[in-house]
């Protein structure tokens, strides 16, 4: 659907020159949700603009559905765009329309008839969820429902690719999870593919299913998100995941578990799919004779199957506790050592 | 000086001059509406990083704005003399007042409409274009009705001053409330008269400002 081939995108000239995307390359599937995420200034805004030609690359090629998006310029390149819709993290409404003038504006640009606007723009509203409010203006909206407003704007003219510029990370935890769960819903039944540009690994956990890793305008790391989460290979990915799996508090736990236990040893867990399911941790304690504490675990749920992690202290004979993480690698479990006894 | 009050006041002739005034503010404020836009709207797009971003010509359109809007409204009414002979065949009525009205207020509204649209959010630009907007729909859809308040209450700031050009514009003859307060009232001691065209203008100043007001207020759904 998508093909990014070397593509690099300078700003700027002599020494003030910056690399925002720097040799890229890339495919994306028909019907897939994919996410790219990075922290600001990696590069990951100007990608994304790239790919309807908001930006034009420096070189290299871009390819989205059946147009060389790179090469393409005036009618052709605004053609294109409405097949290529964008949705924005500031929702980029115009407050001067209503809802649903908002959402007509692009049928207007397309030059779709007053009457067919009419319709399709009632279908879009009920659609997102907004049935009653066409008539509101944005300013009378919250940011959920603004950013429903922007999805059903971007819907308006049939689009085979979704742009998602961040389009959670100006609203609350609920409603973000509102949003992503209207953005999986509208991929499973239209087969749209989106694209999405984000610093939340929480964003990539709960819809995406493959992940670009953006560093310094380069991809760092790209993979299934399972297989990223489970062996992820770059030190940044490593910080991402962090996000998820190891929230502040465990970090807290585990400062408190080596001060009060200060001879154990530290191990994490990493389960993928169904080993999450199964009593790894019961068998280890009836098979050797040592302490197991329990200093954080949780398991979350990606597109592609479960994924969990469990921080574990082992207290005991020194070669017993080998003994026994030697176990869990021949479980098949993944198993990092993050701390030792003293 | 008759010790009558208002006994001075000629009460047809302040009528004909309240209403030349009218017309002079009323047809000034239409041009210097559509010329200023123009200005703005070109200064804005050929500005860095915009649609049109041309260098050259946001420099010289940017020069001519700064320049005439710079110039003392009495002095540009002197210097544009032989212009106006030009467009308008003569140099007495309201009609010769209006080409230095409107040279002399366009390029102050021009001003006005460029911040009205740096003001809008770059991202509904980016929106639009992204939808594959043209420049001129981009212009129509997006630049004009985004800034629609800000377009309106500058107008009427703008128009409000075009009051008081007018009043200036009396030293070429152009008629109007102006001309009366200072040949008829002013130069013969008339002080009614000076009083009478004053309170005349505030209300031609009051009723603008009112309807402005009510406008930006219908139209601002922010």
């Amino acid at each position: 659907m998508i093909h990014l081939q070397n593509v690099v995108k300078h700003f700027g000239t002599g020494s003030n020159q910056i690399k925002a995307v720097d040799d890229v390359s890339f495919s994306v599937q028909e019907g897939e949700i994919f996410g790219i995420i990075g922290y600001s200034g990696a590069g990951k805004s100007t990608l994304i603009r790239l790919l309807n030609g908001l930006e034009m690359p420096t070189s290299g090629s871009i390819q989205v559905g059946g147009t060389k998006i790179s090469s393409t310029t005036g009618k052709e390149l605004r053609k294109a765009r409405q097949k290529v819709s964008m949705v924005f993290q500031h929702f980029n409404l115009l407050w001067s329309r209503t809802v649903q003038e908002n959402i007509a504006f692009p049928l207007e640009i397309a030059g779709v008839r007053k009457a067919e606007r009419e319709k399709k723009v009632t279908e879009l509203i009920e659609l997102v969820g907004l049935s009653g409010r066409a008539d509101a203006y944005p300013s009378e909206l919250s940011g959920g429902q603004k950013q429903r407003v922007g999805i059903a704007r971007a819907l308006a003219n049939d689009p085979e690719v979704l742009l998602c510029d961040e389009a959670t990370s100006a609203l609350d935890p609920e409603t973000t999870d509102s949003i992503l769960a209207l953005l999986t819903g509208i991929n499973e039944r239209l087969g749209l593919t989106i694209v999405l540009i984000t610093h939340e690994m929480q964003v990539i956990r709960k819809i995406c299913h493959r992940v670009a890793v953006m560093e310094a305008g380069k991809v760092v790391e790209i993979g299934n998100v399972l297989d990223v989460f489970q062996s992820p290979k770059a030190e940044i990915t490593k910080r991402f995941l962090a996000q998820v799996t190891e929230p502040d508090a465990a970090k807290e736990a585990i400062q408190h578990i080596q001060d009060e236990v200060p001879t154990g040893k530290l191990i994490k867990l990493v389960f993928v799919g169904e080993r999450t399911e199964q009593p790894v941790l019961a068998s280890l304690i009836r098979k050797y004779d040592i302490d197991v504490n329990i200093v954080q675990g949780n398991i979350s749920h990606t597109q592609g199957g479960a994924y969990g992690t469990l921080i574990l202290q082992l207290v005991g004979d020194e070669k017993l506790v080998e003994q026994a993480i030697h176990h869990l690698h021949e479980q098949n479990v993944q198993t990092e050592v993050i701390g030792n006894g003293q | 000086m008759d010790n009558d009050f208002l006994g001075n006041v000629d009460w047809d002739k302040m009528w004909q001059a309240t209403t030349e005034t009218l017309y002079m503010t009323a047809l000034s404020t239409v041009f210097t509406f559509v010329i200023g836009l123009a200005l703005g709207i070109l200064l804005f797009l050929s500005s860095p990083g915009q649609l049109w971003a041309n260098r050259f010509m946001n420099i010289v359109v940017g020069a001519f704005v700064n320049i005439f809007r710079s110039i003392p409204f009495i002095i540009l009414i002197i210097l544009l003399i032989p212009v106006t002979i030009f467009i308008v065949g003569t140099m007495r009525g309201p009609n010769a007042a209006l080409p230095a009205l409107i040279i002399g207020a366009a390029p102050f509204y021009g001003r006005m409409v460029l911040i009205a649209l740096q003001e809008i959010d770059k991202g509904v630009i980016e929106a639009a274009k992204s939808m594959g907007a043209k420049t001129s729909t981009i212009i129509f859809k997006v630049l004009l009705p985004e800034s629609m308040p800000a377009l309106v209450s500058g107008i009427t700031v703008t128009s409000i001053a075009l009051v008081g050009y007018t009043a200036m514009a009396g030293v070429i003859g152009a008629g109007g409330l102006g001309t009366l307060a200072f040949l008829d009232g002013f130069q013969r001691s008339r002080e009614d008269v000076v009083w009478v065209a004053t309170i005349l203008i505030l209300i031609i100043v009051f009723i603008i400002q009112f309807i402005g007001d009510f406008f930006v207020n219908k139209l601002d759904k922010r």
